[in-house]
């Protein structure tokens, strides 16, 4: 089918033609308003796993104990009972809300090859828009937290709840353990989260992918509905040339056009 | 005139198969979605939905090292996350699984246990597998644990997949209390020193859910899909055959005799047509340059590969031609069954990303798929292009092109193969901002030298000689002077030593593969040429690269090819991959978006695109080929022997397609971007080959009238004398022009 046909063919469908287009601009905005609550905004805060007399201001304290303990914390804030604690603390669904380890989570893993068991429980959290990611320092007691939330707003609320919500969570084990107030694990905040914009370019591409992905699939339907019954309407022609012939035939007396092998119009 | 009615009786016939049909389609249907029982008769759902759950416990002390500063130490971590290992292979053991399985309701059957993954204890251990007994328990695979320490951390990971999220959540509540009872009891054998006895503590609740909450009635809804569209094409198929066939013949007969080439017929390369130069020269850039590891400090929207802005200068030519040049030389836009099926392919692309796009967004991976949505464009910008300038008669003068390009690039890869020395990225390197391959010229995880002539990939390497192959194999067949049989044979020993040059079993597979094709359609050709030249091509391959054939050989071995580490991460993929594979069944989760650094190397096309544009899009990228190959088909399977020429082209043609199909098993073909271009350019070269010739006519401006032609300025050009009235052009000299 040549481009003239093909335009021909759109303009005498010109209602099913007009009706894709309807359609792909409704599925564009469609795609565009439901990306309204999707990562915009991200921020980073970060916590010192210390001692109640500080490791930075004592000389005597080694940090050693420390910095594998950061790493036991990172590990232990991707579970949910801290989730829920910040989550909490944040004032956000805690379904909402997914974090990731340095090693495994919910969230995808990093830089592991994921069996079939732990793939799905990251598939189900692919939708939570509230994430967080934990990673704990090599050489220093410190864990980063990484935050990404549909606005800024949301991103530096939950950042803000990261310290409260774990400590909430350790304040209980310390007062269900009666740990001494001398020996208590303390978590400090260094500085406020910071907060930034990101990603917010997707909306765009996805409202261009709707459109072209319903017009390219509707335009489609009609030319190839169209090519079937043209196609049906030429083999018709030609089946019924055939039996005309193979009768002429069998009747001893073959018709001219068919006889010299010319189409018959 | 008004058409008469069709036949009372052929109008019942029709209704009566639509109905069965429609009948059958929800039968397969029903099938799919649930298990029917006689006693008690009832349906009852299969189990294609996945419930998860996971759950994290901390081998802790009583004065827990989260809230004591006394209780933990580096050694007393280390320590920790040794006895998380030993309680993770723990909850391996029969008697765990066992128990398990009791406590979830399965009876005597055990659930299915595994882990550690992070610490990849499987891969540590090399001794040879001794002969075991048969499994003595019955296990229930759709009840599945698996534990995961970190090996530096005291915290065990329990994940649990079943068919129900409810299922999932007790089989990770029954191993961490099963863990607690085997800890409790093991402190009571042997007491502990006050404060040093192991707590196993619960960080939280269970978490998870359902994976693919609608996969079922989506598998239905696609199985009652392919049914019906399956069973009306046989429908069609079957009626009319007479005059389908009778419909073909005509289209063959139109058909010019390639070798039949009139005086004056402004072909490739006696052209002056701008177009098929900017298609050799792209095709020449294809062959030679890296071009996917240049990147051009120009802006052209996603990415600037050396690909990309020379693709647009051709589009801009193509525009050019369409707007300015008239008569023969204009390039001519026919849409035809291969560019339905790339379109649709493309329109389902589009679909799995725009439906996913939040999920997307949220995963930081819109750009990855745009970038891929772009090359994907880039591909069909260049077929389009590309089937609307080539010529019948062109088509064996660009497949003699690629047979040369491919014997360069053999001979680069050989090259490379002897003396490390890569003269595609080395010789670019001097005058373009290449990239090299960090992993160039070093070993593998199995031994083998990573060799990448042009590409980016030793599998695409040696892919583009497979697909190169089958043109050389039909040239040395049909040539018509011993030279050129010569001539030709050696390119077959040259790009099967390059192939084998690469070390990848693929090398050998897939030319295999071709060359069985091949013989299917013409037996005795195909063996007795290969038979007769097998001792000459062994020479060859052996004298170019001395021992890459025995290497690849013997990974092909029975004890090799099931144990090799490339063969099995592929098998492992296909249990690992199940979960995305029901999230989204029908569209995917977005075209190209599963990443495979951060996800999994799967080394599988089609996999990759059952994940991300789902069950339809697979369909249709596999639908290509078949357009492909059908549009060939009646040129190959022509018993008038009307023109063996195109024949010939158009058997080799389907060889190189199919070898992209086989290849798109072993790797993400479309991610390099050599072989897709290569392939549309084979399909269009197929398409070309449909076409009778056009009349030998000088390229002219439009409105510009032909030499010696009276009328209107601006008239349209004569249209092409039906074949079918006209009578065949007079033979002219045969010339051969591919062999």
């Amino acid at each position: 089918m040549e481009v003239v046909e093909i335009l021909r063919t759109l303009r005498r469908r010109w209602a099913a033609t007009l009706l894709v287009a309807v359609i792909a601009i409704g599925a564009a905005v469609g795609a565009r308003m439901s990306t309204h609550n999707t990562t915009t905004g991200a921020a980073t805060v970060q916590l010192l796993v210390d001692s109640p007399s500080s490791a930075l201001a004592n000389l005597s304290e080694n940090p050693a104990p420390l910095i594998s303990r950061a790493g036991v914390f990172a590990q232990v804030m991707t579970s949910q009972a801290v989730v829920q604690s910040i989550a909490k603390a944040a004032g956000v669904p805690e379904g909402q809300v997914t974090a990731q380890g340095p090693y495994s989570g919910s969230a995808e893993s990093l830089n592991v090859i994921t069996p079939a068991e732990a793939r799905s429980n990251q598939i189900v959290a692919e939708k939570a828009v509230y994430r967080l990611s934990f990673v704990a320092q090599q050489n220093e007691p410190v864990i980063t937290t990484t935050v990404q939330a549909p606005t800024t707003d949301a991103a530096a609320k939950l950042a803000a709840a990261v310290y409260p919500g774990v400590q909430s969570y350790i304040a209980g084990i310390q007062r269900e353990g009666k740990t001494p107030e001398r020996d208590r694990v303390t978590l400090r905040q260094l500085g406020p989260a910071q907060v930034g914009p990101v990603s917010g370019g997707s909306r765009g591409t996805l409202t261009v992918a709707a459109f072209l992905g319903v017009l390219i699939a509707g335009l489609l339907a009609i030319l190839g509905f169209e090519s079937v019954r043209r196609r049906d309407r030429e083999l018709d022609r030609l089946g019924a040339d055939l039996d005309a012939h193979l009768e002429s035939v069998a009747q001893g007396n073959p018709p001219a056009h068919m006889a010299s092998g010319e189409r018959r119009r | 005139m008004k058409a008469s009615a069709p036949p009372r009786g052929s109008r019942w016939r029709r209704s009566g198969a639509a109905v069965a049909l429609l009948l059958a389609a929800a039968l397969a249907a029903l099938l799919v979605g649930f298990r029917p029982s006689l006693a008690p008769p009832g349906l009852h759902p299969r189990g294609v939905t996945l419930g998860a759950a996971r759950e994290q416990l901390l081998v802790d002390s009583s004065s827990s090292v989260l809230a004591d500063e006394r209780a933990i130490t580096q050694y007393q971590s280390e320590l920790g996350a040794q006895i998380a290992l030993g309680y993770v292979l723990y909850l391996r053991s029969h008697a765990a699984t066992e128990t398990i399985g009791r406590e979830i309701g399965l009876g005597a059957k055990s659930i299915q246990a595994s882990g550690p993954f992070t610490l990849l204890l499987d891969r540590t251990n090399y001794a040879r597998e001794l002969p075991s007994l048969p499994e003595p328990r019955t296990v229930n695979p759709d009840y599945r644990l698996l534990a995961d320490v970190n090996g530096a951390t005291p915290v065990v990971t329990l994940y649990a997949q079943a068919p129900t999220f409810r299922a999932a959540r007790a089989i990770v509540a029954a191993a961490r209390e099963l863990l607690k009872d085997h800890v409790s009891a093991q402190e009571r054998e042997h007491p502990q020193p006050n404060g040093t006895a192991v707590v196993i503590r619960a960080l939280g609740p269970p978490t998870g859910g359902v994976v693919d909450p609608g996969a079922r009635w989506d598998l239905m809804g696609l199985v009652f899909g392919l049914v019906l569209a399956f069973g009306a094409s046989l429908i069609l198929a079957r009626s009319r055959r007479r005059a389908r066939a009778r419909a073909t013949q005509l289209q063959i007969d139109r058909l010019d005799r390639l070798d039949d080439e009139p005086p004056g017929s402004d072909e490739w390369p006696h052209t002056r047509r701008v177009l098929p130069w900017a298609l050799a020269g792209f095709i020449g850039m294809m062959f030679l340059v890296p071009f996917d590891s240049i990147n051009l400090p120009i802006h052209v929207g996603v990415n600037g590969t050396l690909d990309r802005p020379v693709l647009i200068a051709l589009a801009m030519f193509w525009a050019a031609s369409v707007a300015v040049v008239s008569g023969a030389a204009r390039p001519r836009v026919r849409f035809g069954r291969v560019h339905v099926a790339v379109l649709a392919f493309l329109a389902a692309c589009l679909l799995s990303v725009a439906l996913n796009g939040h999920a997307l967004s949220n995963l930081g991976e819109v750009e990855l798929t745009v970038k891929k949505l772009a090359l994907l464009i880039s591909y069909v910008v260049f077929f389009c292009i590309t089937a609307s300038v080539l010529r019948p008669r062109e088509v064996a003068r660009f497949a003699a092109l690629m047979v040369a390009l491919g014997c360069v690039v053999a001979l680069g890869t050989i090259v490379e193969y002897r003396w490390h020395y890569n003269v595609f990225y080395e010789l670019w390197g001097k005058v373009l901002p290449v990239t090299k391959p960090e992993e160039l010229d070093t070993i593998d995880s199995i031994g083998r030298l990573t060799i990448y002539g042009p590409t980016l990939q030793p599998l695409e390497l040696a892919a583009m000689f497979s697909m190169v192959l089958p043109f050389a194999i039909l040239g040395a067949i049909d040539a018509a002077t011993k030279r050129r049989r010569m001539l030709y044979t050696i390119a077959v020993g040259i790009l099967i030593a390059g192939g084998v040059a690469t070390a990848r079993k693929s090398s050998l597979v897939v030319p295999g593969a071709v060359i069985l094709l091949l013989a299917f359609y013409r037996p005795r050709d195909v063996l007795r040429t290969v038979g007769r030249l097998a001792v000459v091509l062994f020479v060859i391959v052996h004298f170019l690269s001395p021992g890459a054939l025995g290497s690849v050989v013997s990974q092909l071995e029975p004890g090799h090819i099931n144990s090799a580490l490339t063969t099995t991460d592929r098998t492992a993929r296909y249990d690992a991959v199940t979960p995305d594979l029901l999230r989204h069944p029908l569209l995917g989760r977005g075209y190209e978006s599963y990443d495979p650094h951060k996800y999994r190397i799967l080394d599988n096309q089609y996999l990759d695109l059952l994940i991300t544009v789902g069950a339809i899009g697979t369909i249709l990228y596999i639908l290509i080929f078949g357009a492909m190959i059908s549009a060939a088909r009646p040129l190959i399977r022509d018993r008038s022997g009307h023109d063996p020429r195109r024949s010939s082209l158009a058997l080799a043609a389907v060889a190189t397609v199919a070898s992209v199909a086989i290849g798109s098993a072993l790797f993400d073909v479309l991610s390099f971007p050599h072989v897709p271009y290569m392939l549309f350019f084979v399909a269009a070269m197929i398409l070309a080959l449909r076409e009778p010739s056009p009349a030998p006519e000088a390229a002219r401006l439009t409105g510009a009238r032909p030499l010696g032609e009276a009328g209107p300025p601006g008239a349209a050009a004569p249209p092409d004398p039906d074949p079918a009235i006209e009578p065949a052009p007079e033979p002219a000299e045969r010339e051969p022009v591919f062999a």
